[in-house]
């Protein structure tokens, strides 16, 4: 699915993902350094336009840019596995700066629990990324089970809720310097 | 300003991370659990704390919990 208007934010914006966002897009997710807890995307610039073309008319899951101001592409995260009340969400990577990187999870937040309307999230990260799993904490995850990948990575699954979003939000707002 | 006041309230923007390992001569951005959250927390808490409103683009060539220090004691005295 895809929005046709953007989450406008302080210091980014997300977007919905273009067929044209591929080259981006395939360059960020196979940078050894951003994108090292992120499975590589073996495909051509065509493969992933066909890919983006279908998530566009998927149902259960939006793709988003983060963008500055400028226009500049700093990243990507995303919705998905969208089931009742409840949605996934990752494929989270930027160049962006803390604020930037902060700012786009708010945004996101904001638009699944105030514009669709879901209840919770859950997600998923490899034990050893640690700053991520502090991030997700820091933002109202609460990690409630460990497990094993088939190839032996251990991995925490993390749920929030709207509440415990909510109960957070104001302290990133604060963090962000959005008044 | 001092520096082991400083330290501790750098070391408590972490939550797992043992605060003993937080020296002067660390090297902060390469402690495991250094993420986005906390580095805009530790832009906050110098900001209330020590009163300066520091921007990330100060704080990211500083490499050790001293050159932070250090930047703030040369902005703020």
């Amino acid at each position: 699915m895809f929005i046709d208007y953007k989450l406008e934010g302080k210091y980014v914006c997300l977007r919905s993902v273009t067929e044209d966002d591929a080259e981006f897009i395939l360059q960020i997710r196979n940078d050894p350094q951003i994108s090292k807890y992120l499975p590589p995307l073996n495909a051509s610039v065509e493969q992933q336009q066909k890919w983006i073309s279908k998530q566009r008319s998927d149902n259960n899951s939006y793709y988003f840019l983060l963008e500055k101001s400028g226009g500049e592409s700093l990243g990507t995260i995303s919705i998905y596995d969208i089931e009742g009340d409840s949605a996934e969400t990752g494929r989270f990577c930027s160049f962006g700066n803390p604020f930037a990187n902060i700012e786009a999870c708010v945004l996101m937040y904001d638009f699944i629990f105030k514009k669709l309307g879901l209840k919770s999230i859950h997600i998923w990260v490899f034990e050893e990324n640690k700053p991520v799993l502090q991030m997700n904490h820091g933002l109202g995850f609460e990690w409630v089970k460990k497990k094993v990948t088939d190839d032996g990575r251990d991995y925490r699954v993390g749920i929030m809720t709207e509440e415990s979003y909510m109960r957070k939000r104001s302290k990133l707002l604060e963090l962000l310097q959005i008044n | 300003m001092d520096i082991n006041n400083f330290i501790k309230d750098f070391a408590d923007q972490f939550d797992d991370t043992d605060p003993e390992m937080i020296t002067a001569e660390t090297a902060f951005h390469d402690l495991e659990e250094w993420s986005s959250l906390i580095a805009l927390s530790v832009l906050n808490m110098v900001n209330k704390q020590y009163g300066y409103n520091m921007t990330f683009d100060e704080m990211k060539p500083c490499v050790t919990v001293e050159d932070l220090f250090n930047l703030i004691v040369s902005k703020v005295g």
